[in-house]
């Protein structure tokens, strides 16, 4: 640990977030041209803004998904997801006072709350979502439903990220956070002063050599690592119109998803090689 | 202030991912009505509202702009034909004035539902039933379908006769007591009252008539769609139609 900066969140998670927030800047502009009348009116092509909608809204958690399944390389964002998760006796307080007395441990209570909608309206997006999309189970009246829901859960989760970066805007120290993981000692004495970094970082130190003991791993990330730079490369390919005859073809957005798996595929490819190296 | 020994917790994400699948399961089933109830009591407003803003309100029940091309197709009503021919004794070009003038109109009053769920209530169409067209152009005996094509020039439906010839199948020109604008598929579209929106062509260029299908029927169908679309009897429904 550096003695002139605090390690906040480390490489995987910042990938996460980042991954996480360009697939969720999809997912709300494909929501907002399919919904504001004014706006479908003049962006028109339904078909390929439903696909990107459905795909990009699917896509959302597998970032996570794969950092909670990528073993060492995830052990500070499950530990930071576990904190963001308890909902403690100062976290009420937080809440409930006006002057914002300091929170216990990494995060405040206005953190964990956004963590825990962002959470909720996902699921319900997830349910009635699928709901609309594979409707053939259901009435026409539970399809109206559905809508009914995923329109307010819209509204409000578009109100939820527009509250989480206005709030990031003007926190520059943990928007720097990040972006390069760190904060200063000042910031963490200031504003987290029962925040245990050194046990934070501690999990740096234990992750890097990577040590894996289990054996599967390292070829579980080779496979997935091809697999996803083989599909994202078919993606492009057909988001470019380059290969035809797929309801994908000649929608530019397959190609923007398919930079994204092919990146995540070299992420996956470069965890092998090191999990490989460090044996 | 950290208190000593093990703190109690609440573990604040899996309540939220409980709480939500529980509303959102509530609001899968009660919605309809909920949304019903709530349009009714905005509509005053929502029809009156100049800014359009209310119409953003999911509650609101009011239209989605649903197009498929990259922009907004368009015609003047003075510029506008439409053309019926294929399978027919005297093919027709008919003009705006025909539609609104000439051939006997006819006023439905229907929900327009669509197959993903979003539904506008009780919605006032005027134009002229299908069948009058059909009958004024001779339909041959060979014919069996009806294949619609709108000038985005991409877009197509199609109808059997028998659903064709219904009294609540029409080629509409005025909705909700004014004419129908470009965003709605203006000047002129076609409106088949007891099915899902997606049979509802924008922007009706072409009618035609053939004695079998060279594609799936139509834009959706083709995309997995039901060519039968009867609200509540395709696309998985199963509860009565909601023909009124």
């Amino acid at each position: 640990v550096s003695a002139f900066t605090v390690s906040r969140f480390d490489r995987a998670t910042r990938v996460v977030h980042w991954v996480t927030a360009a697939d969720a800047a999809l997912v709300l502009a494909t929501a907002t041209a399919l919904y504001v009348p004014e706006i479908s009116a003049r962006v028109g092509r339904r078909a390929g803004l439903m696909e990107a909608h459905l795909i990009s809204g699917l896509f959302l958690p597998v970032p996570l998904l794969f950092a909670m399944a990528a073993g060492p390389a995830g052990v500070r964002l499950r530990r930071d997801l576990t904190e963001l998760s308890r909902w403690r006796a100062a976290d009420r307080r937080w809440l409930r006072r006006r002057d914002r007395p300091m929170p216990e441990g990494k995060y405040n209570g206005g953190q964990k709350l956004v963590t825990a909608l962002f959470a909720a309206l996902f699921v319900m997006q997830l349910l009635s979502g699928s709901v609309m999309y594979w409707h053939d189970p259901f009435s026409a009246a539970s399809r109206t439903g559905a809508t009914f829901v995923h329109d307010w859960a819209y509204l409000a989760l578009a109100a939820v990220v527009i509250g989480h970066v206005a709030k990031a805007l003007q926190e520059p120290e943990l928007m720097h956070a990040m972006r390069s993981g760190e904060v200063s000692p000042d910031w963490a004495r200031r504003e987290r002063p029962s925040w245990d970094h050194d046990a934070d970082a501690a999990h740096d130190e234990a992750s890097e050599p990577i040590v894996d003991d289990r054996g599967g791993l390292m070829w579980l990330r080779v496979i997935g690592g091809a697999l996803a730079c083989v599909v994202g490369a078919v993606w492009i390919l057909q988001g470019l119109d380059i290969v035809t005859g797929s309801g994908m073809s000649g929608h530019a957005v397959w190609a923007v998803f398919g930079v994204i798996l092919v990146g995540l595929g070299v992420v996956l490819l470069r965890a092998a090689v090191r999990t490989r190296s460090a044996r | 202030v950290t208190s000593p020994g093990v703190e109690p917790t609440t573990p604040l994400a899996r309540r939220a991912v409980v709480a939500s699948l529980g509303l959102g399961v509530l609001g899968i089933a009660v919605g309809a009505r909920v949304q019903h109830q709530l349009s009714r009591l905005l509509l005053p407003i929502t029809l009156h509202d100049p800014t359009g803003l209310t119409d953003l309100l999911p509650a609101a029940g009011r239209f989605r702009i649903y197009s498929i091309t990259a922009t907004l197709p368009h015609r003047s009503t003075t510029e506008y034909r439409l053309r019926v021919d294929g399978l027919v004794d005297t093919p027709l070009e008919l003009t705006y004035d025909d539609l609104t003038l000439r051939l006997p109109q006819r006023r439905l009053r229907h929900d327009f539902q669509c197959v993903t769920g979003w539904r506008v209530e009780s919605v006032p169409w005027v134009g002229v039933a299908l069948h009058d067209v059909l009958d004024a152009a001779g339909v041959r005996s060979t014919a069996t379908r009806v294949r619609f094509h709108s000038f985005d020039g991409v877009y197509t439906e199609s109808l059997d006769l028998e659903q064709a010839r219904r009294d609540d199948v029409v080629i509409a020109h005025t909705m909700e007591g004014g004419p129908i604008t470009r965003e709605h598929g203006g000047p002129v579209r076609l409106y088949v009252a007891p099915m899902f929106g997606y049979k509802s062509l924008k922007w009706l260029d072409h009618i035609e008539l053939v004695d079998h299908l060279e594609d799936h029927g139509g834009y959706w169908e083709g995309r997995g769609y039901d060519l039968d679309a009867w609200v509540g009897r395709s696309n998985g429904g199963h509860e009565a139609p909601t023909v009124k």
